[in-house]
């Protein structure tokens, strides 16, 4: 029924249905079966920067795509289009870009379980029980190790609230690796003496507030 | 040692002081209760039977033993700056801190003296004991929340130590504000370094090496990496030219970041190429009714032979810098609607550049200037009653 539109009507009729709260599934759905080809191109692509993939993580990624479009996608099209139209392009491009951000997200934070042994019992079944024990393990130390770094920007985050100026001095020197006080001092506008002395600061309190969201965080466990 | 234990001993003086309320008198009575070995307990019977039901009844209404939390915390934070300041004001730190851990003992000493006065009189009851019993539970909360950060008051634990001593055993362990990590002195040079060697201390001591190991993360802090929102924005061109210098020193280090940027790179060569084959496969006959987008509103358009820089952000405009291949714009991009009017002088005393308006907002062409040798311009911005004067380079 949407064949006679261009995408441009097509994509008008989404948008003009979401505000009126009318459902846009139909509309949605016949717009994006048009960008399946090149979107599924798209990741293909990524797949290969990536070197992984597979033709399931496809069919994933591109409704993940489409839930993302029609999240914030319609909205944030909207924006950029007003603000700036030369780099909106048309919905599609604007669409394969979510595509693509979708599938370079997937592919960085799955990084890590890719490398690893699969999880899947079936799968794992095949394995020497040795190898299967050293990926529980290692799937372990992963989740123990994001805990350690999630707790450890949340004591950042309040450094930064309680001693803002030993913050950035700390994240001059050690975040953004300028490991050198000459050049933190020359950035921050401050003595060599200072900028020592601040990111020894920043270091005393960012233990004592790791430890102390350590034992909140284990004693919410518990 | 002599100094804090005259200091108690005059706190019997409270005791039959007639400006005394019941507060002063519970909480000197308290004091010498709970160190009677080293002090005495003289006149503390008698003090305490002087006190009436009505009295001690009043002064338990008028407790709030909740306000002693950021008292605490706040002590907290200057027992630490006697560690770290280690200046002339570390000893105005000290007094401080060990003022706000007398807080928390004052309030233990009239509790103490408070079960004396009910062993003397009888026990408190209806109203009055409920009013008691939530004056210990709250105290009690307050220490289990506490307790556990006592390594803070670590740098005053020569007085803590001088404090706990006093105390009789029994009360030792509860005084966790005295006694709590008192012999950890050597913690305090793990917080700021990492030793070569452990002292003894450190390697018998549970608490210290849980301490020590838990904290490791911050002598080897991780990486910020880019998060998706910092690659859209990339994506976008939406990055601040400060923003971009820290991507790119980061980048430089960190391959994992350094793919993702060359993965949106790749990507954007992918939706040209899915575009193109699209649009070769539909043909001209087609083209009313594809999405295919101007060359100059394709993907690499946006990010690859051009860059934009945000020079500045207010909340009625934008100035962007952007750069071509072979051009160079400054665009004033009016926000919220509101009328803006811009000007960009090369020079002092000569006329602004001729601005050219479009659908991104107002354009002065900087290419010409740029291929005679000009580096930089003035700008100057109006939008109601905000103004921007600056100058740029590009």
């Amino acid at each position: 029924m949407y064949e006679q539109l261009s995408d441009d009507e097509l994509f008008a009729e989404v948008v003009r249905r979401r505000s009126a709260g009318e459902p846009v599934g139909a509309p949605l759905g016949s717009l994006v079966d048009r960008w399946a080809r090149p979107a599924r191109y798209v990741i293909s692509k990524i797949q290969a920067s990536y070197g992984r993939g597979s033709p399931a993580d496809a069919d994933e990624l591109f409704q993940d795509a489409v839930g993302k479009f029609l999240d914030r996608g319609l909205d944030q099209f909207r924006g950029v289009s007003e603000q700036m139209p030369g780099r909106s392009a048309s919905p599609k491009t604007f669409f394969l870009r979510i595509v693509k951000h979708v599938a370079i997200d997937f592919y960085r934070r799955h990084r890590e379980e890719l490398a690893a042994p699969p999880s899947d019992p079936d799968d794992a079944m095949e394995e020497p029980p040795s190898e299967v024990a050293r990926a529980v393990e290692a799937g372990k130390r992963r989740e123990e190790r994001a805990e350690a770094q999630e707790l450890y920007w949340s004591a950042f985050a309040r450094l930064q609230q309680e001693h803002p100026k030993e913050a950035s001095a700390w994240e001059l020197y050690h975040h953004e690796d300028v490991e050198d006080h000459e050049e933190c001092a020359r950035r921050l506008n401050i003595s060599v003496v200072n900028s020592y002395k601040r990111v020894s600061r920043a270091q005393a309190y960012l233990k004592l507030y790791l430890l102390d969201l350590q034992r909140e965080s284990h004693g919410e466990e518990a | 040692m002599i100094d804090v234990l005259s200091r108690y001993s005059t706190r019997r003086t409270v005791l039959t002081a007639a400006k005394s309320s019941p507060g002063e008198v519970l909480e000197a009575a308290g004091d010498l209760l709970r160190r009677g070995s080293k002090v005495g307990t003289e006149g503390v019977e008698t003090a305490l039977r002087g006190l009436g039901r009505p009295q001690v009844e009043a002064w338990l209404k008028a407790q709030k033993p909740q306000a002693l939390q950021p008292v605490l915390l706040r002590a907290a934070e200057e027992a630490v700056e006697v560690a770290l300041d280690g200046g002339e004001e570390a000893e105005m730190w000290r007094a401080s801190a060990l003022e706000g851990l007398a807080a928390r003992d004052r309030a233990a000493s009239a509790t103490r003296a408070l079960a004396a006065w009910e062993a003397l009189h009888g026990e408190l009851q209806g109203e009055a004991a409920q009013l008691r019993d939530r004056y210990l539970s709250a105290l009690g909360t307050l220490d289990s929340s506490l307790r556990p950060r006592a390594r803070w008051f670590i740098p005053l634990n020569p007085q803590r130590r001088q404090e706990r001593d006093l105390l009789e055993p029994a009360e030792q362990d509860t005084a966790w504000w005295f006694s709590a990590r008192a012999d950890c002195d050597d913690l305090v040079a793990t917080w700021t370094g990492r030793p070569q060697t452990l002292p003894p201390h450190l390697q018998d001591c549970s608490d210290c090496r849980s301490d020590v190991a838990d904290a490791a993360l911050v002598d080897a802090p991780p990486r910020r990496h880019l998060s998706a929102d910092d690659l859209w924005r990339l994506d976008m061109g939406l990055m601040t030219a400060d923003e971009r210098t820290k991507l790119d020193a980061h980048t430089a280090r960190c391959g994992e970041c350094a793919q993702a940027v060359l993965a949106l790179e790749e990507g954007d060569e992918a939706i040209e190429e899915a575009l193109d084959m699209d649009a070769e496969e539909a043909g001209v006959g087609r083209a009313a009714r594809t999405s295919r987008a101007p060359v100059a509103h394709r993907p690499a358009a946006a990010r690859h032979p051009e860059q934009r820089e945000v020079l500045e952000e207010r909340r009625d405009f934008r100035v962007v810098l952007v750069r071509e291949r072979q051009r160079v714009r400054l665009l004033v991009q009016p926000l919220a609607g509101r009328a803006v009017t811009a000007a960009v002088f090369l020079s002092p005393g000569r006329p602004s550049l001729k601005p050219s308006h479009g659908p991104e907002g107002i354009a002065f062409d900087l290419t010409t200037a740029s291929s005679t040798g000009a580096r930089s311009a003035h700008l100057s911005v109006q939008a109601g009653n905000e103004t921007l004067e600056r100058d740029f380079s590009f």
